[in-house]
């Protein structure tokens, strides 16, 4: 290799270290503070590495609520949303991208439009709804509301659309039927756009804070951001080393899921245009 | 094994039809190849036998039965795609074995038959693969295995050879060949390539423009091609056409302004009589004419064969080989020449070529076939045909 090759290579990897380092410096300043002391965290010039790791943090913020049930209920509203995302996006992804039929180019207008418009401004006659329904205290404001995905559909769709006319029609001459060419020709097909969804939702309902800020006004019905967001209220000043141990609770699950799919989420990203 | 008969049929698509009046016997059996120019409608055909298409008009019956309102998966057919349309996320194994799965056929007799065709097809070693991990000739195999393993009425074929290399191609035609005959079912084979269709049909069904054209055996369709688009899409090159006029009285015949060297024969200017006063197209097949060069002509015994002649100059040669095409230019226009001498003519050589009677073929101003008596064959198996 010549010299300008490899100082070209050394830039390259200097310039993505930078940003590497961009991205991981507040995770690591959240983790690290987590650890430290209250009086340690506002030292000036601030330390690095704790001076006493207390992992009791940990302990004092998942206590200091009731975290369990915080806990508990952003994984059944973020699953529970992303299942009937996918049991109501996939039939309807099949229609736009495969059917014919009067009004579908309309009802696809307004699902683009459904894609652009804020849950802010959506919220107050929702919350009016489930009022009237008699439903406030239940998950069913935090879930039905988003139990169908403009964004899942279109991409599925698009998805769909790419799946090769023939393959359908070998499939109806193989005797299967509608159901059967979705879920077990479609779908596998669309797997990493489905896995790039399924993160993407639940990333999304996982940290949502406004949605349950609004739909809840009952702690066995909050979720973990708001718990988290709560360690920040209590009264008196902040303890920043709790508020981040919250944080790290927060997003350790994420993080987890992160490296388990590592792969998966790559191939994703890539086959989905995303990156 | 079953007949399929479309009768009538006709397909429009917003307004442009596709097909016009089609109507069609396939017999039980038999090995049809529907055959014509890309868009004539050959698929579409196809796709209406299947079911993936509904057609505009008409009936479709296999069997026996009118299948007009049958869902695909009930005809009783199986389709091979040019694209071989395998479900890519399947195993080799599992494609196969979908359609016996939805047919509910026990998983022990699957697994029989799955490995039976496995054996069969060469795929015993690949059943555990997906699609994406073999080539083109192996994929082709999955293909026909899984329409193969349903053991279906009737095959449905469109261009699935066409995405292979020469090689591989002549080889997988000789193969369906030999499967046609081991398994007696009816097969109907879609290919725009008329030599595909020549070398591989018992039938051959020439479209154009949504009609059918002719359908007849390979070999009559080219001795006796019923209009003038049959006569030059079967053949390479061409069949050469000329303009040609008959005089009012029947008896002098001009190409161009040409009269021709030697009248034609009693017979054929009895066949031509109804069109006396009229132009009609007169063809010649480049490998019937024969040709030699201008200083040999009078020593050369095809001056003696019953026919008429031109003089003319050789503007390009291709020397295939095995055979060599002329094109010379004459009083009478371009005319191709197909020789299989061994001694080649020069470019720019002056040469006399011959059309002999028994080959020429006539059309009426409006394309259709003049029909003659005494057709000449020199294969005894068709002669009489038609
Ligand atoms: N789904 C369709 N919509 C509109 N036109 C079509 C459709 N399918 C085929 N056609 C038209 O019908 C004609 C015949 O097509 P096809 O049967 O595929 O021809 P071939 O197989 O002989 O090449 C073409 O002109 C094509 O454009
Ligand atoms: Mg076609």
């Amino acid at each position: 290799m010549s010299a300008v090759r490899w100082f070209r290579k050394g830039a390259e990897i200097l310039a993505l270290a930078g940003i590497a380092l961009m991205f991981v410096f507040p995770f690591l300043w959240m983790t690290l503070t987590a650890l430290k002391g209250m009086d340690e965290v506002h030292v000036f010039p601030p330390t690095w590495i704790p001076e006493q790791i207390l992992w009791e943090n940990f302990a004092q913020a998942w206590g200091s609520g009731p975290f369990l049930t915080y806990f508990f209920n952003s994984i059944f509203v973020a699953v529970a949303i992303l299942v009937l995302q996918i049991v109501t996006g996939v039939p309807a992804a099949y229609a736009f991208a495969r059917y014919r039929f009067r009004g579908s180019k309309v009802l696809f207008a307004l699902t683009l439009i459904a894609l652009m418009i804020p849950p802010q401004l959506t919220f107050l006659p929702v919350f009016i709804q489930m009022s009237e329904w008699d439903l406030l205290n239940t998950y069913l404001p935090l879930i039905l509301p988003y139990a169908a995905s403009a964004f899942g559909i279109f991409l599925l769709r698009q998805a769909f659309m790419q799946v090769p006319e023939e393959l359908i029609e070998a499939a109806r001459l193989d005797k299967a039927s509608e159901w059967q060419i979705i879920w077990t020709i479609m779908l596998p097909m669309a797997k990493p756009v489905l896995i790039t969804f399924g993160l993407f939702s639940f990333i999304y309902h996982w940290n949502d804070y406004f949605w349950p800020l609004v739909m809840t006004n009952n702690d066995a019905f909050r979720t973990l951001p708001l718990g988290i967001a709560m360690l920040k209220s209590s009264e008196g000043s902040i303890y920043w080393n709790i508020v981040m141990a919250g944080n790290v609770i927060l997003v350790l699950p994420i993080l987890l899921m992160f490296f388990m799919a590592q792969r998966q989420i790559i191939r994703a990203f890539v086959y989905s245009g995303v990156k | 094994m079953a007949s399929v008969t479309l009768k009538h049929v006709t397909k429009t698509f917003e307004k442009q039809t596709v097909l016009d009046d089609i109507c069609l016997d396939i017999t039980e059996g038999s090995f049809t190849v529907l055959v014509g120019p890309s868009g004539c409608g050959k698929s579409t055909t196809l796709r209406i036998i299947a079911g993936l298409e509904k057609e505009t008009d008409g009936e479709i019956w296999i069997g026996g039965q009118q299948v007009n309102n049958t869902a695909p998966g009930d005809r009783d057919i199986a389709m091979v795609f040019q694209s071989y349309a395998l479900y890519p996320t399947m195993s080799v194994y599992e494609n196969i074995e979908f359609g016996l799965k939805n047919r509910n056929v026990p998983r022990a007799e699957r697994k029989k038959l799955i490995d039976e065709i496995a054996e069969v097809t060469g795929l015993a070693d690949y059943l555990k693969r997906k699609p994406a991990t073999l080539s083109g000739g192996q994929r082709q195999r999955v293909a026909l295995a899984r329409a193969m393993v349903k053991k279906p009425k009737v095959f449905l074929m469109d261009e699935p050879l066409s995405n292979l290399d020469a090689k591989l191609r002549n080889q997988m035609r000789q193969e369906l060949i030999m499967l046609h005959k081991e398994l007696g079912t009816t097969f109907i084979y879609v290919t725009h390539d008329q030599v595909e269709a020549m070398s591989m049909g018992d039938q051959i069904v020439l479209m154009n423009g949504g009609r059918i054209q002719q359908a007849a055996q390979p070999l009559v369709v080219y001795d006796q091609p019923s209009n003038l688009f049959t006569a030059q899409f079967m053949g390479t090159p061409p069949m050469n056409m000329f303009e040609a006029m008959i005089d009012a009285s029947g008896k002098e015949v001009k190409i161009g302004n040409h009269p021709i060297t030697k009248p034609l024969p009693a017979n054929h200017l009895a066949a031509l009589h109804s069109q006396r006063g009229q132009r009609i197209h007169i063809g010649i097949r480049p490998e019937k004419l024969q040709m030699v060069s201008h200083e040999q002509a009078p020593l050369s015994l095809v001056s003696k064969s019953d026919g008429f002649d031109i003089t003319g100059i050789i503007d390009t040669r291709e020397a295939l080989g095995s055979e060599t095409i002329y094109s010379v230019s004459t009083l009478y226009g371009r005319v191709m020449v197909k020789s299989y001498q061994e001694e080649l003519l020069r470019v720019g050589e002056s040469v006399v070529v011959y059309f002999p009677y028994v080959h020429c073929h006539y059309f009426a101003q409006n394309g259709e076939r003049i029909a003659r008596d005494a057709f000449f064959s020199t294969r005894a198996d068709v002669s009489g045909g038609v």
